[in-house]
Order: C-alpha cells, then sequence, then structure tokens
C-alpha cells in the first residue's frame, strides 16, 4: 500500500498548494511542490527492492464502476517498466521544480504555477501506474489537461491561450482514437487490464485483423500525445509556457507518454506486423521532418522543440523495429539531455531578459560559462557523441535499424547527420562569435545552477546505465569524425553571422503545414460554423414553420371571405345549398 | 424596488424553496429508505379503464431525485437575480416541479398524458411574462413544437390502449405486458422517437430550444433545460425500449445516423453562437443527442450511460448558467466576444468555472466522462463507424467549451459595467455542481444500481 | 262540369312555379329590402297556390292545413320583419341592402 504514496503526495501538494497557495509565501510554495515530488521518488526508490525481488506487483485500489457483466476497476501495477517511469518523471521533475523555484522567482502566479506542476506529477504517475488502459486514459487526459493549464499560464497574453486550446484540442484528436482502441479492446478481450488483455492477445494468431485494429488506434492517440506525425504542430507552440514546463512537459514527460503507451503494449505490436511498420514509417517521417524544420528555426526554444519531436520519432521508429528497450533507453537519456537543454536555454534567456532569438545572441561563452558548460554537454549528448549518453542510446537504435533493412538505417543515419548539424548550428549561435545582443548577461542563481549540473552529470553518464552489447568501434570512430567535422564547419559557417542573417524560406515556415491545417480543417468547419449560423438556422429550418404559419394565415384570409356580410350571397349561397339537397334527395 | 416588493419575492422564494426541499426530502425517504412508493391506485375513470396511479422504478427514481434535488438550488440561484413578480414566477416553477414529478411518478398512460401536457402550460406562461421582447412569437413556437411531439405521443399511446385486450386499459401493467407485432412496433418505435424527438429537443426540430433558452430569465432557463428535456430522455427509456424491442434494430438504422448528426451540428454551431445562454442550448443538443443515441443503442452499457450522462448534463447545465448569469451581472450582456479578463475579478469564480467547463468537456474523473464513455462503449457494439462519428463530439465539445472559458475569463479585461458581485449563493450552487460532477466521476457506483 | 276538370292540374303548378321562380329571382337580384321582403311573399304565396290546387286535385285535406301554418308564418314574419326593418332603416337612412353590411374584410 505505501506505493499509493507515490501518487499521493504530488496529489496532496496540489490540494495544498491550490486552495491555501495565498498563504504561503513563495519560498514555502516553491519548497512544498518540490517536496512532494522528492517524497515520491524517495518511495519510488523504496519500491524499486520490492519489485525488483517479486517481479511485478499489483495494487487494487477501488472498483470505479460496474456495467453489465464489465467490472472496471482502478489499480496499480508495479513493474520494471512503470518503476522506471515513475523514476524518470520524479527525478527529473524534482530537478526541475527545485530549478523553476529560481526561475519564476518573479513571477505573479507562482503558487499557482507549481500547484498545477504537481497535478502534472501526479496525473503523469497515474499515467504510468495505472494496470489497465482505461487507468493510463484518465491519465493522459489529466496530462493533457495540466500542459492546457500550464501552457497557457500567462494567461493575460491571447496568443498563448490560443496555442494552449490548441494543444488540448489535438491531443483531443488523438484522445478520440485512444478512446475508439480500448472500446475495441473491451469489444475483444473483455476487459482494459493489462494482464488480461495482453494474455487474451497472446493467444491470437499473428496479424489478426483485430489486434491491428486496436494497435492502430492506441497508436494515434500516442500520435497526439507524442507529437508524431499528423498531429505534432502543437509542440512548437506549447514552447508559449515557462520554459520549465517545456523541459518537463513537452521534453520529458507528457511527450514520452505515447512511447510508454506503445512499449507497454508491445504485445499488440509484435503480433501486428502491419501496425509495426505503420509505426515505423510515422517515426521515421517524423524524426526526419523535425531535424529538417529545426534545421532553419531562429528561437531558440522552436529549435529545441523541433529537435524533440524529431528525437520523439527515432524512439517511436525505435519501437516500431521491435527494439523496445532501445526506445526506452532513448527516452531515458533523451530526458536527461533534452530537460538540460531546455533549463539551460531558460538560464540564456532569463540572463537575456527574455530574448530568445539566437540571431540576436552570440558569445556567450564568455558571459555564462557555467551555462555553456552544461548546455554543451547535453548538445554532444543529443548530437550523439561519445561517451555522452546520446550516442549509447541512439546506437542501439541505429544497431536495430540496421538489422531490418538498409532503407531505414539510411534515413536515420540521415536523422542523425541533420541532429548534429542543427545541434553544432545552435551551440555556435547562441554561444560563440562575438555577441550580437545589446544585453549584459549574467549568470542565473545558484538554485538554478544544481539542476542543471545534476542533468548534466546524467546526460553525461547515464549511457553507461546500458551498454548495447555489441560495442563496435567503428561506430565510435566515425561518429567522433563526423561530430567533430560538423563541429569545425559549423563554427566556420555560423561564428561571424549578423542579426540580418536569419533568413526566411519554405523550411523556415515549417513547410506551411501549419497553415496548411489551418485551412483544411479549422478554416471550413468555422465557415460551416457560420453558414448554419446565418443562413441555415434562420432560413432553412425556420422553413416548415413559416410554411405552416404563412399557409394558416393565408387559407384563413381566403375562407374570411365567406362570411362578407353581402346578405345577396348569402342568399345565392342558400338557395343554391337547397337546390343541391332536393336533387340529391330526388334523384340520387 | 419598493421595500414591500423585495420583501414579498423573498417570502416567496423561501416559501418555494421550502417546499422543494420537503419535495426532496420526500423522495429521498421514498427511493431510499422503502423502495417502492405504495402503490398509489386509486380508479379515476373506470369506464376507460384509467386509474389513478403511481409509483417508482429505478428508471423513475433517478429522475426523480434529479428535479427534486436540482429545483431547490435553482430557486436558490433565482433569489439572486429577481424578476418582476418574483412570486409569480416562482409558483410557476414549483407548478412545474409538481407537473414533472407527475410525469415521472405516473404509472397510466393517461395520467402520464396529463402530467406532459401540465408541464407545457408553466412553461408557457413564464415565457409569456418574462420572455423579453420577442416572447409572443418564442412561447407560440415553443408551444406548437411541444404539441406537435405531444400529438405523436397521444396517437401512440392511444394506438397502444386499443390493444390491450376489452375492457381497454391505460395501466402501464397493461401497457406493458402487450405484444406487438413487428409491423406495429415499428409504427410505435416512429410515433414515440417523433414526440421524444421533438421534446429534448434534436436537429432537426430544435428551433424553438435557443430562443426559449435566450429570453426566459436565467432560473427559468436552468429549469427548462435541465429537467423538462429529461422527460423526453425519460419517455424514451421507460417506453421506448420495453415496447418495441423488435423494431429496435431496424429503427437505429435511421435514428442513430439522425442523432451523430444533430450532436455534430449542435457542436459545430455552438462554435460561432457568440450568445452564451443560446450557446449552451446549442451544446445542451448536442449532448441530448448523445444521451439519446446511448439509449437507443440498446445496450446496457448504453442504457447505463445514457442515465449518468442526464445526471452529469444536468447538473453541468445548472452550472454553466449560474456562471451566465454571473457574467451577465457583471458586463450586461451575454455576448462572449465582448466579455474578457475576468480572472482578475475572482478566483474563486474563476475555478469554480473552469471546473465546471471540464465537467462539461467530460474529462476523466468527472461523470460526464463516465457518461460519454458508456454510451461510446454502446454505440461501438452496435456500429462502430457510429461511434467514431460520435466521438468526434469530444474534440468539438472541447473546443466549443475552451473558447468560453477563453473569452470569458482570459485575455484582456474588459471593463466590468454591472454589479460585480457574486452572491455567496451562487458560489454554494457551483460547488455544489462541482462535488457532483466530479463524484459521480469518482465513484459512479452510486448511481448505477 | 267541376271547373277541376275544366282547367288542367298542370297549368296550377305551372303556374305556382313562375310565380315561385319570379320571388326567388326577385329575393337574389334586387337590392331594395321591401321588395326582397314583398318577393318572399310572393314565393310564400306561390307554394300556397300549388297546395290549395293539389289539395283540389287530389281530393286531399291535409294540404289545406299546411296552407294555413304558412299563411301564419307569413303574416308573423312580414310583421317581424318590417319592423326591424323600420328600425334598420332610422339608423342607416338606406332601403339598400347592401348597406347593411357593417363587416370589415
Amino acid at each position: 500500500m505505501t506505493s499509493f504514496l507515490i501518487l499521493a503526495f504530488p496529489l496532496f501538494g496540489f490540494l495544498l498548494l491550490n486552495v491555501f497557495g495565498c498563504f504561503f509565501s513563495k519560498r514555502v510554495s516553491g519548497f512544498l511542490a518540490s517536496a512532494s515530488v522528492l517524497a515520491s521518488f524517495a518511495v519510488s526508490v523504496l519500491m524499486l527492492r520490492d519489485v525488483f525481488l517479486a517481479g511485478a506487483i499489483r495494487v487494487p485500489l477501488f472498483t470505479w464502476f460496474q456495467v453489465g457483466q464489465t467490472n472496471v476497476s482502478f489499480a496499480l501495477l508495479l513493474d520494471s517498466l512503470s518503476l522506471l517511469m515513475c523514476l524518470m518523471i520524479t527525478g527529473v521533475g524534482f530537478l526541475i521544480h527545485v530549478y523553476s523555484i529560481g526561475y519564476m522567482h518573479e513571477e505573479e502566479g507562482f503558487t499557482r504555477y507549481f500547484s498545477h506542476l504537481n497535478l502534472f506529477i501526479f496525473f503523469m504517475l497515474f499515467l504510468v501506474l495505472s494496470d489497465s488502459f482505461l487507468g493510463m486514459f484518465v491519465g493522459w487526459e489529466g496530462v493533457g489537461l495540466c500542459s492546457y493549464l500550464l501552457i497557457g499560464f500567462w494567461f493575460q497574453t491571447a496568443a498563448f491561450g490560443q496555442a494552449a486550446k490548441k494543444a488540448f484540442l489535438m491531443n483531443r484528436v488523438g484522445d478520440l482514437g485512444f478512446i475508439l482502441g480500448i472500446l475495441a479492446m473491451i469489444m475483444a478481450f473483455g476487459s482494459t487490464q493489462f494482464s488480461v488483455v495482453f494474455s487474451g492477445a497472446s493467444q491470437l494468431p499473428i496479424g489478426s485483423g483485430i489486434i491491428t485494429v486496436i494497435a492502430l488506434l492506441l497508436f494515434v492517440g500516442a500520435t497526439g500525445k507524442s507529437a508524431q506525425i499528423p498531429l505534432f504542430t502543437w509542440l512548437p507552440d506549447a514552447m508559449a509556457g515557462p520554459t520549465p514546463v517545456s523541459a518537463l512537459i513537452h521534453a520529458a514527460t507528457m511527450v514520452t507518454a505515447g512511447v510508454y503507451m506503445v512499449a507497454r503494449s508491445h504485445v499488440f505490436y509484435m503480433s501486428s506486423p502491419i501496425a509495426s511498420t505503420v509505426v515505423l514509417c510515422v517515426g521515421v517521417s517524423t524524426a526526419l521532418l523535425g531535424a529538417i524544420i529545426a534545421t532553419r528555426q531562429s528561437d531558440i526554444k522552436k529549435i529545441l522543440a523541433y529537435s524533440t519531436m524529431s528525437q520523439l520519432g527515432l524512439m517511436v521508429s525505435a519501437l516500431g523495429l521491435g527494439a523496445y528497450s532501445a526506445a526506452l533507453f532513448h527516452m531515458l537519456t533523451h530526458a536527461f539531455f533534452k530537460a538540460l537543454l531546455f533549463l539551460a536555454a531558460g538560464s540564456v534567456i532569463h540572463a537575456l531578459h527574455g530574448e530568445q532569438n539566437v540571431f540576436k545572441m552570440g558569445g556567450l561563452r564568455k558571459s555564462l560559462p557555467f551555462t555553456f558548460g552544461v548546455f554543451l554537454i547535453g548538445a554532444l549528448a543529443l548530437a550523439g557523441f561519445p561517451p555522452f549518453s546520446g550516442f549509447f542510446s541512439k546506437d542501439m537504435i541505429l544497431l536495430a535499424a540496421l538489422d531490418h533493412s538498409p532503407l531505414v538505417f539510411g534515413l536515420l543515419v540521415l536523422v542523425s547527420i541533420l541532429t548534429a548539424y542543427y545541434v553544432c548550428r545552435l551551440v555556435v549561435l547562441v554561444f560563440m562569435g562575438t555577441s550580437r545582443s545589446d544585453k549584459t548577461a549574467h549568470e542565473s542563481s545558484w538554485i538554478m545552477q544544481i539542476p542543471l549540473g545534476i542533468l548534466a552529470i546524467f546526460a553525461a553518464a547515464s549511457g553507461f546505465l546500458h551498454l548495447p552489447e555489441a560495442l563496435h568501434p567503428e561506430f565510435i570512430v566515425v561518429t567522433l569524425l563526423a561530430i567533430g567535422l560538423m563541429i569545425a564547419w559549423c563554427y566556420r559557417r555560423f561564428s561571424q553571422v549578423q542579426t540580418s542573417d536569419e533568413k526566411t524560406g519554405i523550411v523556415f515556415r515549417k513547410f506551411y503545414i501549419d497553415e496548411i491545417y489551418n485551412g483544411l480543417i479549422v478554416r471550413p468547419i468555422l465557415l460551416l460554423a457560420r453558414f448554419f449560423w446565418t443562413i441555415f438556422e434562420p432560413v432553412i429550418l425556420e422553413l416548415p414553420a413559416t410554411i405552416l404559419g404563412k399557409s394558416v394565415m393565408f387559407s384563413g384570409r381566403r375562407l374570411k371571405q365567406i362570411q362578407n356580410g353581402h346578405i345577396g350571397f348569402y342568399l345565392l349561397v342558400m338557395t343554391a345549398a337547397i337546390a343541391v339537397i332536393l336533387v340529391q334527395l330526388l334523384w340520387i | 424596488m419598493d421595500i414591500k416588493q423585495t420583501r414579498s419575492f423573498s417570502w416567496a422564494t423561501l416559501a418555494a424553496i421550502f417546499i422543494s426541499l420537503f419535495l426532496l426530502g420526500a423522495s429521498f425517504y421514498f427511493i431510499f429508505l422503502s423502495y417502492d412508493l405504495p402503490a398509489v391506485n386509486l380508479p379515476w375513470i373506470p369506464q376507460f379503464g384509467i386509474n389513478f396511479a403511481l409509483g417508482i422504478n429505478p428508471i423513475s427514481a433517478i429522475t426523480i431525485l434529479l428535479t427534486t434535488l436540482l429545483t431547490p438550488l435553482i430557486l436558490v440561484v433565482s433569489g439572486t437575480t429577481p424578476v418582476k413578480n418574483q412570486a409569480w414566477f416562482v409558483t410557476l416553477m414549483i407548478v412545474m416541479e409538481f407537473a414533472l414529478l407527475g410525469v415521472f411518478l405516473a404509472r397510466d398512460g393517461f395520467l402520464f398524458y396529463v402530467f406532459w401536457e401540465l408541464v407545457l402550460i408553466p412553461a408557457f406562461f413564464m415565457i409569456l411574462i418574462w420572455g423579453g421582447e420577442k416572447r409572443v412569437r418564442i412561447a407560440i413556437t415553443f408551444l406548437l413544437y411541444s404539441l406537435l411531439g405531444s400529438f405523436f405521443l397521444l396517437a401512440s399511446l392511444l394506438f397502444l390502449y386499443l390493444q390491450t385486450p376489452a375492457p381497454h386499459q391505460f395501466g402501464f401493467d397493461a401497457l406493458f405486458s402487450l405484444t406487438l407485432s413487428p409491423i406495429e412496433q415499428r409504427w410505435i418505435f416512429c410515433g414515440l422517437f417523433a414526440a421524444f424527438a421533438l421534446k429534448l429537443p434534436i436537429f432537426p426540430l430544435h428551433r424553438w430550444q435557443p430562443n426559449t433558452y435566450d429570453c426566459l430569465p436565467t432560473s427559468g432557463s436552468m429549469f427548462v433545460a435541465g429537467l423538462v428535456s429529461k422527460m423526453a430522455v425519460y419517455g424514451v427509456l421507460q417506453f421506448l425500449l420495453p415496447l418495441t424491442p423488435l423494431a429496435l434494430a431496424w429503427g437505429q438504422s435511421f435514428v442513430l445516423p439522425l442523432l451523430v448528426i444533430s450532436v455534430l451540428y449542435g457542436s459545430v454551431i455552438a462554435l460561432k453562437e457568440f450568445n452564451f445562454k443560446r450557446l449552451i442550448a446549442y451544446a445542451s443538443i448536442a449532448h441530448g443527442s448523445l444521451i439519446l443515441a446511448g439509449a437507443l443503442s440498446g445496450t446496457t452499457e448504453g442504457f447505463h450511460g445514457s442515465l449518468i450522462q442526464t445526471v452529469a448534463h444536468a447538473f453541468g447545465i445548472i452550472g454553466l448558467f449560474v456562471a451566465a448569469q454571473i457574467l451577465h451581472r457583471w458586463t450586461g450582456t451575454l455576448n462572449l466576444s465582448r466579455m474578457g479578463g475576468f480572472v482578475m475579478q475572482s478566483k474563486l469564480f474563476t475555478k469554480c468555472f473552469f471546473l465546471i467547463i471540464l465537467g462539461a468537456i467530460g474529462l476523466p474523473l468527472t461523470a460526464g466522462f463516465i457518461g460519454e464513455f458508456m454510451i461510446l462503449w454502446g454505440l461501438f457494439q452496435v456500429n462502430m463507424l457510429i461511434a467514431g462519428l460520435a466521438g468526434l463530439s469530444i474534440i468539438l465539445g472541447a473546443w466549443v467549451m475552451l473558447n468560453v472559458y477563453q473569452s470569458a475569463l482570459l485575455g484582456v479585461p474588459v471593463s466590468v459595467i454591472g454589479n460585480s458581485k457574486i452572491y455567496k449563493r451562487e458560489f454554494i450552487v457551483m460547488i455544489v455542481v462541482i462535488i457532483t460532477l466530479f463524484g459521480l466521476g469518482i465513484f459512479p457506483g452510486v448511481l448505477l444500481p | 262540369m267541376t271547373w277541376t276538370q275544366v282547367i288542367p292540374a298542370e297549368w296550377y303548378l305551372i303556374l305556382g312555379t313562375a310565380l315561385f321562380g319570379i320571388g326567388l329571382i326577385g329575393v337574389l337580384i334586387r337590392r331594395n329590402v321591401v321588395i326582397v321582403l314583398m318577393s318572399i311573399e310572393l314565393m310564400l304565396n306561390a307554394i300556397n297556390l300549388i297546395l290549395v290546387s293539389s289539395s283540389a286535385y287530389h281530393a286531399n285535406l291535409s294540404a289545406q292545413v299546411f296552407v294555413f301554418f304558412i299563411m301564419m308564418v307569413a303574416a308573423v314574419e312580414v310583421s317581424v320583419g318590417l319592423a326591424i326593418f323600420t328600425v334598420i332603416y332610422r339608423r342607416k337612412e338606406s332601403t339598400d341592402i347592401d348597406a347593411l353590411n357593417e363587416l370589415k374584410g
């Protein structure tokens, strides 16, 4: 039952801060929020031993509802996968909480921010700890809600609210797929509990239709949450939220929910080659698209956002290849170095008082040495520079791709090259060369530096947690050479760039995908709504009522003329009537 | 308003609240303590086999509780923005509650029909007296649409009556033990469906609803939206399903697409509707059609889902209308595009409003989710495509509700023109709504048996 | 020889019908109220004529009883009708039938 505490701490933190938050000082709120996450982390660590011994533990909570013959209940499932996620979520989450204390120090809604952050942690933990798809879905929607709240944190700006709404709605589209997948699952297996569903699925023949359908529908949900094609345009817009939010939600945790879900349901994807292929295609194309767009962006957070999208694509490709442990490993390392990069970028932005355009930065290596250091570590990890963690995890994925097909391998290598390119470009533009900004930058406070440092250590070293079985020395050499060349090239290219060199173009404009979505989907629906509202409703639907009313009045007017008061007319009618009656009586 | 009038309407409202609370207590007693109302069965017009028969069954238990629970809430809220001749207004509401309870309690077809019609009369007068500018037109539209529905109901009822073995009976026992041939069942299905569809209402017969909700004073709209529309759901669950099982599969082929269209239509048009009350009306059409679709799916899950969603929807509507009332008091208008930035006015209101919106969206852990999920579950078993299309409503519904929240509360603050007060009563009502929505969302077992 | 054998029965019938027709046309066409009343009288008396002659030709007295009734009704009707007309004339100053129409539309 102690495992319940993992969930209880953040929930309690949320309630406390939300209801009584106005009574606490900023220090206390920040401390409380971080402490609750740390407590969850501690409990998760404690559970490690139990799970290691027992394999998997199931903790039933309570019966949610019961309808017909089906009984739906909440229960927690603690196994290696869920605990891994827990540790990652609470660990990285705790560091980000601490960082936020410093970053959000001057903000008005400080307490509100932390309460929402705690709520997010709660829902994310619920997501990974549930033992059924329905429970997972509760957490799934919950993190979507918190994402909405946190992206739109600065609600005074309408555009941020729009971004938040867009994120939520796009997630909802994915959620529809998820729900339909759940319903199909219930129809096939009678439950959404992992144990029931997976054992049922493994008894069905490979490639059976129902499994493919379920797998694909669930994957639609994953594309929404993990920003894959086609539901990815919300992620760059989500950068409207505070940077620590981007670090936590859009780099380390929420977006990995999709990856978690697919990994958890690997039984489905292994049984259905079609679904695996779809997953692979989507993953590879997303990785490619994200990397391409990132090479041309000029907002530091957007570069990182597209990079996240691309790396998620990489993870999804690994899932599609069947290399589930590789995907999860990369998810872990990515959480570290991407969170690190975002937080460091937050330092930069903070230092430059809100500047986010890399073409207006430069030469920060001298003024922000610590930030530069950690950022470099994160960047190298992202690029896959050995011996940082990114190298190992990417390596595993590339190896799996090589086993599968040379085409996929080639594409993923291309993605890696592009990744290296935009990473180097980013580092050079922000930190090298001469300063293009007129603001003086100073390092962030210690409270922001400590989490950065810890994350940097993990980003550097976590590669050794899971060494790939076959460590080819050729890989290391090739990678070192390639990245070294890339660094040199980028340095030459970008270090002396001017602010005016910022270019635009089709790639910069993200291939106009946003505009396409807007035009194809959003606008038509709104036009339809407008049509309904102005024309259809008032005119067409009034038609039956109007016709009825007018015809009644018309006939009334006509019939009224019989009673016109002309006595002669009356007499004539009387006479005629009598004649008719007579005729009828006498002759018929 | 002079002191005398002030006092008179307060007393009237208090008296009304007292009466409704008494009814609440009575219903609690009968439903939870002694399960079946000792069946009242007095012969009324024996020559036609009409009895004054009352009774409760599980379906009506829920609707009765809903009615008796919500009426005090509505009355409490109505006390905050009184209208002219508040005493009469409140009286009409009590009469409507009485008629509604009669509808739910009746165990005799004729009695049922009498009460069904009786509900119309106070509503009609409410619109006529307090309806604002176009009240005559709207009142007559309302009346005509309802009467059209009642006509179908009457026809079906008479047909069933004549089918019972002579001497003909109107009692429910007699009616429900009828077995009809498939063709007859189809006719009855069409007739009853037409009657209830007009009342709910669904597209394309919904023209009376947005106007009615808009012109009535807020508490009146709450009543009509929250409770009167539930009559139709009750009718479907109580009559349509038991009487026409054979026709159900046949009927679904044209009824379910119509309902899905209605759901989507309501959600889409709500995107461009800026008058808050009318927007609630359109959202109500969407939700109501979904409920009906669930009920007509013929599955246990759909059945339960429609019941839960009925409760969730009723409470949610009350919450939304309270918010509308508060916003109207602040800005003097119901036009959402002219509001904004009220987060600053009251943090508590923002939180309450947001939670109500979440309930309306159907976020998991609210009752709305459970209802929607079960309805989709039921529909999925019938036709997957229909379920998928109906599921689009979760996206569109979220879009509409977030639009409302964002235009009303976020963004650039608009100056407060009118009274910026929020009454404690309104808060209490909102909190009751929220607790119910979330409570049922987490523990729906309360309702299901 | 009785007159019934000299004058054929059809002649009375034709005469009565003709008188009735004249009266009917008068009612329908004439615009003066008094003339209309006179035409009604004419119609009534034409009926009387037919009845009486039929009674004579068929030796049946019940028709003559009917004639008494008609004469009584005619007398009453004329007195009441003229009385009403007198009152109306005082208000309308006209004997035109169409002038009596106060219905709008």
